[in-house]
């Protein structure tokens, strides 16, 4: 099998504040393959973007300080790196940000935001091979042509003619596919996309999808999909892993994983989404923990209907069925010949 | 139906003047109708949900129902009588018999104040003078929305995001109206809270014999609250049903790209679902509206022929109300 594009193996990640340590990422294990789309599930403040804002190289340390585990991209050990390597490496990092209009200026044109992304690029990010190239003709009008390649590769009909607009003049729908193609002018091998589509409606989410799918698999993409929305992780991601209070409690096929979920969170998060058959959900009983004193053992244990004393005890990951993988004490190691 | 009917909608119609071309003295302006010609009746005790994407007019709608606005045209009448008339209506007390919940429970709590007197406003406002009877008051609904008593002091920065909505509900409830307006209520919200929310939302209902307007983009917030559907497309009801007709056998095309575009969880959820694929099209301008069915841009049934007929009226098919020439 091919090297993995990333792996974070046993991430521990606390953050120090005024009010003490908090304990916010406590087990994060996490693979993603070539050309492979893995999403990223979750509840607000479970430690989902927290996780990519690590992978991208931007969490803030401190207050964030890395207690354990290791991030690795494209095979190298980003401890190991030096600050140049390490850039060398975020250059194939493409990121999708969640709201689009939050993100472009408002002042520019796209075009204007799109050639300066690509000429940053092109002069390998040093400022004063920037700003020459910025002024020089011959290199804005390549990097004009450049931005309608991209323009048209996120499927815009008349890349010219929305180049020329400011962003207020495009539907949330098409920000969103500028800021996809504005992620893809680094040439990138991994996009990291963070809700991208939790800002649209249904119909100009489904097309966004579809496109992010399609163009996955065109540029040879990896990516790392988070959202909190278990129906568009089963769209648009072959695996999925489910977080908790900054663990990874389980992961699989997404289909398989949401209609048979092992661990209990998975289950509870899934019953507690209304069914189109109509019927009240089930809540979850209790709140996520306080990440400064968190339960030992098992983070859900508190709010688990199956909890035991074993629980108090952090239990460990087991494979179950070859390629799901639950960390649950409900589970127990399956024997492998 | 307009027997037992609390609110009724008579062809209301919202305009807004918007620019248009040029500055200063040569300005020309626009008018947009955000909600167009629209008729409702909703009966006493229902949970009726309107349903559709941004810029469908469903939240003007909705403001038009809970008097947060006038219509430019047509009425508005709360048990027969008209309450969107700008003269002489004690809008103080309308508000005892209609209120709104809305969407952003962070934005829609003054952060300065304390629980306690976020929820004695409107109690203070419609006269009751006596704190000790806001406060034994205030203690009630706190219980009521299942927020302990000690909450009363605390400021809305330390409260979580569904004790929030909570809060915004106990302050509707306040003045013990017969109507909730609810705004996306659950929509900011993780779906396990959101699952608490909604149970919540029903047991009140049960208790206090309410009638909830629910204004959602989720269809699986409609399916497990609503009783009745109405379907919004550039400023019109497009259809209109029970939630289950509606969504197991949706008949507008629109409805149908809509249901469809729903990105289910479980594989049971997949099948109830149709398949139709959408058209790439966009929402036609609402400044210069189309003078065929407004929909024609992004339907996938379209036919030559609705290009020269006037946009289709609202006419029973089969049991239900829907607007297409194709039927």
């Amino acid at each position: 099998m091919a090297e993995p594009v990333v792996r974070l193996t046993s991430l521990r990640v606390d953050f120090h504040t005024a009010d003490g340590v908090e304990q916010v990422i406590r087990d994060v294990t996490l693979r993603i393959d070539p050309g492979e789309i893995v999403g990223l599930v979750g509840e607000s403040g479970c430690g989902k973007s927290v996780t990519a804002k690590l992978l991208l190289g931007i969490l803030p340390m401190p207050p964030a300080r890395l207690k354990n585990g290791t991030v690795e991209m494209f095979g190298r050990d980003l401890a190991m790196l030096g600050a140049v390597e390490r850039d060398t490496l975020k250059k194939h990092v493409a990121y999708v940000p969640q709201d689009p209009s939050a993100v472009l200026n408002p002042s520019f044109t796209i075009a204007s935001q799109m050639i300066d992304m690509i000429v940053w690029y092109e002069s390998d990010r040093r400022l004063l091979e920037y700003f020459r190239r910025r002024h020089s003709k011959r290199h804005v009008a390549r990097a004009h042509d450049f931005a309608a390649e991209l323009l048209g590769k996120v499927q815009i009909a008349d890349p010219d003619d929305v180049l020329r607009r400011y962003p207020v003049q495009l539907s949330g729908g098409m920000r969103q596919r500028v800021l996809l193609a504005m992620a893809l002018s680094g040439r990138p091998k991994l996009m990291i996309a963070d809700e991208p589509t939790t800002a649209l409606d249904v119909t100009v989410q489904k097309r966004t999808i579809d496109l992010l799918k399609d163009l996955a698999q065109r540029e040879h993409l990896a990516g790392l999909y988070i959202t909190h929305d278990l129906g568009v992780a089963r769209e648009i991601c072959a695996r999925t892993y489910v977080m908790y209070a900054g663990t990874t409690v389980e992961n699989g096929p997404t289909a398989e994983l949401l209609d048979r979920p092992l661990h209990p969170y998975t289950r509870g998060l899934v019953e507690a989404i209304p069914s189109l058959a109509g019927g009240l959900p089930h809540a979850i009983a209790g709140q996520v923990p306080d990440y400064l004193s968190p339960p030992p053992g098992c983070r859900f244990a508190p709010r688990c209907g199956e909890a035991r004393d074993l629980c108090r005890a952090v239990p460990e990951s087991v494979i179950r069925e070859g390629r799901r993988e639950v960390s649950c004490w409900l589970y127990e190691r399956e024997t492998v010949a | 139906m307009s027997a037992a009917a609390i609110l009724q909608a008579r062809s209301v119609t919202k305009a807004f003047k918007v620019p248009r071309k040029g500055k200063g003295l040569g300005a020309r302006t626009a008018t947009l109708r955000a909600v167009n010609d629209v008729s409702l009746d909703i009966a006493e005790g229902e949970v009726f949900a309107i349903v559709g994407e941004s810029g469908s007019g469903k939240t003007t709608l909705a403001n038009l129902l809970a008097r947060v606005t006038v219509p430019t045209d047509g009425q508005v009448l709360l048990a027969g009588r008209e309450i969107s008339r700008t003269d002489k209506l004690d809008l103080r007390a309308l508000r005892r018999d209609i209120q709104i919940v809305f969407q952003d429970p962070g934005s829609s709590l003054n952060p300065r104040q304390s629980v306690e007197e976020i929820v004695a406003l409107p109690l203070k406002l419609s006269g009751m003078k006596s704190r000790k009877e806001r406060t034994a008051r205030v203690r009630e609904l706190l219980k009521a929305v299942h927020l302990p008593v000690d909450f009363l002091a605390r400021l809305p920065a330390s409260l979580s995001g569904g004790q929030k909505q909570r809060v915004n509900i106990a302050r509707a409830l306040a003045l013990q109206p017969q109507i909730l307006v609810l705004d996306e209520p659950t929509s900011a919200l993780d779906v396990s809270v959101q699952a608490r929310v909604l149970e919540l939302l029903m047991n009140l209902k049960r208790e206090r014999a309410l009638t909830y307007i629910l204004v959602t983009h989720n269809f699986g917030v409609v399916r497990a609250i609503a009783d009745r559907v109405a379907v919004m497309y550039f400023g019109k009801i497009v259809e209109i049903g029970t939630v289950g007709e509606v969504m197991s056998a949706p008949r507008h095309p629109y409805t149908q790209t809509l249901l469809s575009a729903i990105p289910a969880v479980r594989e049971a959820d997949r099948d109830l679902l149709p398949s139709t694929e959408p058209l790439d099209g966009e929402m036609p301008s609402f400044v210069d509206p189309p003078l065929y069915c407004s929909f024609y841009s992004r339907c996938p049934r379209r036919q030559l022929s609705c290009l020269s007929l006037p946009h289709p009226p609202l006419v029973n098919h089969g049991g239900r109300q829907m607007s297409c020439h194709l039927g």
